[in-house]
């Protein structure tokens, strides 16, 4: 295997409870990619069914892929596959972290980790190169994310990357965060790492991944990539203003760059001008992601935006705001997205301005995400702020925690807007005090404790997408029946872009028809925002080629939040990406040609896998019964609107069942229980998978 | 007429059609080119019959003559611009309106005015949304507004009203709910 370029060949398998550290060839699992393809098959392979998230047998595999560290553009992502302890089940799944820790795993010389065990007292793992150790964590045990990453940092070397949880995680909260850097975290896996009492993993790597092509292959196809394919943010391909050499423009886009508009805060602040689609030097500067997320109030504070290893894109905002000490937290904050957004929907009376007019959202969100990622919370993608409102606005929490308790909870600062209230709230989360902590616990759990009401599952407010406990993520907001499918498919919120960032692009319709007619067969594989037709068979192959490309991308591993490249910025392209450069890269990588079609099959089989490592822990075949559902808000919102008229999101019931069993169709699953068959599986090169399911009864 | 003072101009339309300005011909007479009128007619002429410029796109106003380079400013953008430099700015505002309602589909973000090149003030938008509920011929052009409050309009002849007002909230509040 380590003839080949990309992979390392080397797997590190670390047992806690003994202590021992074995190697494996990365090679048998080459066909599944990498990253979560070996998740999953390690997971399949090694966890008996029943274990639940918490138990020694549990494990956790920290994955990269034969593009991590190569210098693809946005290629350091780690996965991190385990059983997820807020899912009713706890089945399966992964998180990502970006950051530099995947990179620096490959330079060190790994493709792959394998956690298993328990440690008896707290440690964390450092591995330099080829020498690996557990330490004693007890300095640190019962700290932080930042301290900790430092004080683990101060024995180890500056250098290497830290990847660590908070109080949150060793306290097995079920809502906890992994996270290497300031700000990028892995969500719903950290409290694994705390029941075995793994504190962190610290890595330095002097080695490098090996690559096939020359230099100049190499240099031209990330030129080729960079010059004209490559967008902003989310592969968003037009700016958010008017720009001359612009055709199209998009208020939504995260193409924010425009003249005037600076970094504030920078040691003399930096303009951000227009950066024309083919100026690959200034790509860093095309999405100005704080005013995005914060107006233009955050423009002062914006120091420079940050990233990943290997990424031009830089999407999160490092921003320096002083008066942010004024609540006992650093000023530098750093985050993006739902880092920031989460904590302001714990304030989910709103957050008034604190030190001057429109600052409210920053504030509260830069505090916020700092808490957080110290602690270690993680937020259900959202949903623990609307967890929040619900229980106090139904009167719940007054019925469920003790007098004493709800008596000591600031809820004046949450009602008035006072976003010091987080303080309070992470805190109680993080180190488990009272029953207020529960809201830790993830929603289905939540609601199981408290018994909330069916309304708190069809309400669109609550915004729960499945009865499994998480909520909607680019669901039936996101391309009607391609996303309301795609967000049944996984164990938790399907993380999952590619359908989203090409919906997203800013393009105007029938541009976005044409190119959805080439990839999938039809125009109507694609529906206008918010004015949805009937379920068809080419959004069934939409839906099949998004999800495909999602678990290649955290297989490879590439940030799925950027790639596909489906669309471009050029008109002189017919804005039309390249989506065979992610097989484009490998070949060169490995320097074994495979194609694009050979590519995401490697896709469908490793989605596949998941499929089967979900039938297997929840010893059922009946995935359409049991698992592909959806709250009743999907259908039954907007009371006075029908479904497929222009102006609503709402879904059919009948028409989801048709969405459904195309897809499984498209999947080569039983149509009518949504299981993988045995020809399938064989087809996909799991007849292991295929003889291990029959063992258990569990093939339809 | 010297093919270097051709390039001059030639390289001046372009680098401002980057900065999103067009070139009047008047323009030419001022510094740093400083051509007389018959030399600015022979530098067009010129200009228009050499393949090597087939960019520059000469646009005729009611009073002035521009040029741009197509190749460092769209047609879309171009039309704004032209639109802008004609003071025909309450037409500007109702084709735009249009043009996005049918092309995108999406209503438009009276914001959008403030922008480059539009530029409108506060005072002219008033202006121009007084002269719209004026104007028979602008019925089309409705407003909607989101829950933060921000307003936009919506041309009735692509969008339904049902649809816009849900447009703008998505636009405005919804999609940053899944960021």
């Amino acid at each position: 295997m380590a003839k080949l370029g990309g992979w390392t060949g080397k797997i590190l398998r670390v047992n806690l409870t003994t202590g021992v550290f074995t190697y494996e060839d990365t090679s048998k699992y080459k066909n599944l990619v990498g990253g979560m393809g070996i998740g999953y098959k390690i997971m399949f392979d090694e966890v008996k069914a029943g274990t639940k998230a918490f138990d020694p047998a549990n494990k956790m595999i920290f994955a990269t892929g034969p593009l991590t560290g190569s210098g693809v553009p946005c290629s350091s992502r780690t996965n991190i596959t385990s059983l997820l302890p807020s899912n009713p089940y706890n089945a399966v799944s992964d998180s990502h972290m970006g950051g530099n820790f995947a990179a620096v795993m490959k330079y060190a010389g790994y493709d792959a980790i394998i956690i298993e065990g328990v440690s008896k007292k707290p440690v964390y793992l450092n591995i330099k190169d080829a020498k690996v150790t557990l330490e004693d964590a007890s300095f640190v045990w019962g700290q932080g994310i930042y301290n900790s990453t430092a004080q683990i940092a101060s024995r180890v070397g500056k250098e290497a990357c830290i990847a660590a949880i908070g109080q949150a995680g060793e306290n097995m909260v079920n809502l906890s965060v992994i996270m290497n850097g300031h700000s990028h975290s892995a969500g719903g896996h950290g409290g694994i790492m705390g029941s075995k009492k793994l504190k962190a993993i610290a890595i330095s790597g002097t080695g490098s991944v090996k690559m096939a092509g020359t230099g100049e292959e190499w240099y031209n196809l990330n030129q080729y990539m960079l010059k004209g394919i490559i967008g902003a943010n989310n592969q968003h391909v037009v700016p958010s203003t008017p720009q001359p050499w612009a055709e199209y423009n998009n208020k939504g886009s995260r193409w924010t760059a425009k003249k005037g508009l600076t970094w504030g805060a920078a040691n003399e602040p930096i303009e951000t001008g227009e950066c024309n689609a083919t100026d690959q030097n200034k790509i860093g500067y095309r999405t100005m992601k704080s005013t995005f997320d914060f107006g233009d109030v955050a423009e002062k504070y914006t120091v420079r935006m940050g990233g990943c290893q290997s990424c031009p894109i830089r999407c999160h905002s490092e921003m320096d705001i002083p008066n942010l000490e004024k609540f006992g937290v650093s000023r530098y904050a750093s985050n993006t997205c739902m880092g920031y957004f989460s904590p302001f929907g714990v304030m989910f009376n709103g957050v008034k301005d604190q030190f001057e007019k429109g600052d409210a959202k920053m504030i509260g969100g830069t505090l916020g995400s700092q808490l957080a990622d110290d602690y270690g919370v993680w937020c259900n993608y959202g949903n623990i702020g609307r967890d929040l409102k619900y229980a106090y606005e139904s009167g719940t929490l007054k019925k469920v925690i003790p007098a004493e308790e709800y008596d000591s909870i600031p809820w004046d600062k949450l009602m008035n807007g006072d976003p010091s209230f987080l303080i309070d709230f992470y805190k109680r989360v993080a180190l488990k005090i009272g029953e207020f902590s529960h809201m830790g616990d993830g929603s289905y759990w939540l609601a199981k404790r408290w018994k909330f009401g069916q309304e708190f599952w069809d309400s669109h407010d609550v915004g729960l997408w499945s009865p499994l406990g998480f909520p909607k993520h680019h669901s039936s907001e996101a391309g009607a029946q391609v996303g309301a499918i795609l967000s049944c498919m996984f164990n938790r919120d399907a993380q999952s872009h590619t359908h989203m960032n090409f919906i997203g692009s800013g393009l105007p319709i029938n541009v976005q028809k044409s190119i959805a007619k080439e990839k999938w067969g039809s125009e109507t594989a694609l529906d206008a925002p918010l004015n949805y037709t009937p379920m068809n068979e080419y959004k069934a192959k939409f839906a099949k080629w998004s999800v495909i490309r999602n678990c290649l991308h955290d297989s490879l591993t590439l940030c799925n939040w950027m790639w596909p490249m489906t669309t471009s910025p050029l008109k002189s392209r017919n804005y039309r990406g390249d989506t065979a450069l992610e097989s484009k890269f490998l070949s060169l990588v490995t320097g074994e040609k495979i194609s694009e079609v050979q590519l995401d099959l490697a896709g469908e089989r490793i989605f596949t896998l998941h499929r089967a490592l979900t039938v297997k822990q929840m010893g059922t075949t009946d995935m359409r019964g049991k698992h592909d559902l959806m709250c009743a808000w999907v259908f039954d919102m907007d009371p006075d609107k029908k479904a497929f008229t222009p102006g609503t999101i709402k879904m059919d019931r009948a028409d989801m069942v048709i969405a459904l069993t195309m897809f499984y169709k498209e999947m080569g699953w039983d149509e009518k229980t949504g299981a993988p068959t045995r020809a399938t599986l064989e087809r996909l090169s799991l007849k292991d998978v295929a003889d291990q399911l029959d063992k258990l009864k569990l093939l339809p | 007429m010297e093919k270097e003072s051709i390039k001059v101009v030639v390289d001046l339309i372009r680098e401002s059609s980057s900065n999103g300005k067009f070139i009047k011909y008047e323009d030419l007479n001022k510094e740093p080119i400083s051509l007389k009128d018959d030399d600015i007619t022979k530098v067009i002429e010129n200009i228009t019959l050499d393949p090597e410029y087939a960019d520059i796109v000469k646009r005729q106003g009611k009073e002035h003559s521009y040029l741009y380079s197509n190749k460092k400013m769209t047609e879309n953008y171009a039309s704004i611009v032209f639109r802008v430099e004609e003071k025909e700015l309450l037409k500007l505002l109702v084709e735009t309106v249009r043009y996005e309602s049918k092309t995108y589909p999406r209503p438009t973000t009276i914001s959008l005015f403030s922008e480059s090149p539009f530029n409108f003030n506060n005072q002219q938008v008033c202006d121009f949304l007084k002269q719209i509920i004026e104007k028979g011929e602008y019925s089309d052009i409705l407003k909607t507004k989101a829950s933060n409050g921000s307003e936009y309009l919506y041309s009735s002849k692509y969008l339904t009203n049902d649809y816009a007002v849900a447009l703008t909230q998505w636009i405005e509040v919804d999609q940053f709910l899944t960021p």
